[in-house]
């Protein structure tokens, strides 16, 4: 496990996976999507390392906002999932939990594990 | 675990809570019937197995031993371009070999094979040509090896490369990597050259490891020359384990332990929120889940101490040889938490061995390859393996400690004085089940 608060080389996650466009926050969310609420500040995250069960199939919803740039990797069996983000501008992206397994969204920037995604 | 950040990046699913109940009822219930209904005279004693000359003789002929050395060590030169030439990517293989092949693929491959790992180690290998060229005996150094130190060396490199794989930040770059392997080698290999080749099986921790798990396989080796095929409960209780063999399983049973708790939501979200650097508290963490590991175990075995059958046998020989029946626990604990990755990333790894240094080789045929993902396509079917696993090394762990304990107690004492090892064994088998249900 890369032990929290580490900076490893992050995933090698293209950037633009074809579930990755951002949408924008207007737009309605899946009926049973899972949104995530996230704030980072400075190199703290909220959620901080918080679990959520998620079926396989679930759409999960990622709204963001940030004091600084950076970047959300969210883990999937796949190539992941990631998300630019600017200060003081709300980013929303949204991908679609396919596969079991427990999966976790980070800041790339703090190395911070923000929630810890268990597909069923 | 992953430390193959990036890559190992999807999981184990928590054990469903109702897992961990069963697996902690069976765990009781089984030591109970042990303790109580098993045999009251020591079983093993003796060598047992059918001995099997022609295949001994086979075995350590000249060719066979020098072509095994000579393929290991090709494979470790391999794994040595990625590192020296390749590239800083998590495509380079020689993460994988390290974290993965070496360090979980271990287990397997010393349970199918016994002894394997030390008759064909590389840094022997290595040390071996060395001393041919000096001309000089590997066996002989420039110093002796006090007979104290046993393998104690070994268990603090186990609590090292515990360190590496979960607290050294950047563990996957290239650089870190090499720091680290470069201090491998040289410590052992310079220990070699001061005190013989004995240095190599005190010092090196994937030796000192294979070596325990060796134990559980069906070949026994006799006096170095003739092999047996035994009963793997007979090959275990039948060991003498050397001295600072409690470190060795402590280490290896506290690593584990850490890389489950640190895994898991509760431990995360406090490191995160503090304001010391998560090296610290994973350094703490680390070293503490070794301690308890170590400290209960040694507790448990000076209980048993105290109506030991020869008066004049020391309190030390006790964790010494008890250590043999934590082995089988040990080899639970990393198949629970490690068959998933060793299916998953040994693959990924196998796919870029094709692919040393990034340049689009395929020396292998494997580079086409794509990783077979689908065993986490049925998360029951895991977690009835983690339990089985946990459960299966707990069984045959107290099975291996009341084989020892009748030969070591006084006879009226038999069953009283096994209580506390019991009850520690219990410990580590429900931690172990609470910790996989955690993350």
């Amino acid at each position: 496990m890369t032990p929290p608060g580490s900076t490893s080389t992050p995933s090698a996650a293209p950037s633009s996976p074809s579930s990755s466009s951002p949408v924008s926050p207007s737009a309605s969310p899946a009926d049973d999507a899972l949104t995530l609420t996230i704030t980072l500040t400075g190199n703290q995250v909220s959620p901080n390392a918080e679990r959520f069960d998620v079926r396989r199939g679930q759409t999960v919803v990622l709204n963001v906002t940030s004091d600084h740039p950076d970047e959300i990797h969210a883990h999937t069996a796949g190539d992941g999932f990631t998300l630019a983000v600017q200060p003081g501008k709300r980013a929303t992206g949204r991908f679609v939990a396919s596969d079991a397994g427990s999966f976790e969204v980070e800041s790339h920037e703090s190395g911070k594990v923000i929630a810890i995604l268990n597909v069923r | 675990m992953t430390p193959l950040h990036g890559i190992g990046s999807r999981q184990d699913l928590p054990l469903p809570f109702s897992y961990v109940l069963i697996g902690a009822a069976l765990a009781l219930a089984l030591s109970f019937v042990v303790l109580l209904v098993a045999w009251r005279r020591p079983r093993f004693v003796g060598i047992s197995g059918v001995a099997l000359p022609g295949l001994s003789r086979m075995l350590t002929s000249r060719p066979v031993t020098t072509l095994a050395r000579g393929m290991v060590l090709a494979v470790y030169a391999w794994a040595a371009l990625a590192l020296v030439a390749g590239q800083d990517v998590l495509t380079n293989p020689v993460f994988g070999f390290v974290y993965v092949w070496m360090w979980v693929g271990l287990v397997p491959l010393s349970m199918l094979l016994g002894p394997f790992w030390r008759a064909t180690n590389p840094l022997r290998t290595l040390h071996r040509g060395l001393c041919r060229l000096a001309r000089i005996d590997p066996n002989d150094g420039l110093l002796t090896l006090p007979p104290t130190v046993g393998v104690w060396p070994a268990a603090v490199g186990i609590g090292a490369f515990g360190w590496l794989e979960l607290v050294q930040p950047d563990n996957t770059a290239l650089d870190v990597l090499r720091l680290w392997v470069v201090g491998w080698v040289v410590v052992l290999i310079v220990g070699a050259v001061i005190f013989g080749d004995r240095w190599i099986g005190a010092a090196d921790p994937f030796e000192a490891y294979a070596s325990c798990v060796a134990r559980l396989s069906p070949w026994r080796w006799t006096g170095d020359e003739l092999l047996r095929a035994a009963n793997p409960l007979a090959n275990l209780t039948g060991w003498s384990p050397p001295v600072g063999a409690s470190g060795v399983v402590a280490a290896l049973l506290g690593v584990t332990a850490y890389d489950s708790f640190a895994a898991g939501s509760w431990w995360i979200a406090r490191v995160q929120a503090s304001s010391l650097p998560a090296t610290v508290w994973g350094t703490a963490g680390l070293i503490a889940m070794i301690l308890i590991v170590w400290a209960t175990f040694a507790a448990a075995a000076a209980a048993m101490h105290r109506d030991r059958r020869d008066l004049d046998q020391p309190l030390a020989d006790f964790p010494r040889l008890l250590a043999a029946s934590v082995v089988p626990i040990v080899v639970g604990y990393a198949i629970a938490h490690y068959a998933t990755l060793l299916i998953v990333e040994g693959q990924r790894t196998a796919i870029s061995w094709s692919d040393p240094l990034g340049r689009g080789w395929n020396v292998f045929g494997s580079a086409g390859l794509e990783v077979n993902g689908a065993v986490f396509d049925h998360p029951t079917a895991i977690a009835v393996m983690q339990l089985t696993a946990i459960v299966v090394g707990h069984l045959v762990g107290i099975v291996a400690a009341h084989e020892q304990a009748l030969t070591l107690v006084r006879p009226d004492a038999a069953l009283r004085a096994q209580v506390p090892m019991l009850v520690v064994m219990l410990g580590y088998t429900t931690a172990g089940l609470l910790l996989l249900f955690a993350p």
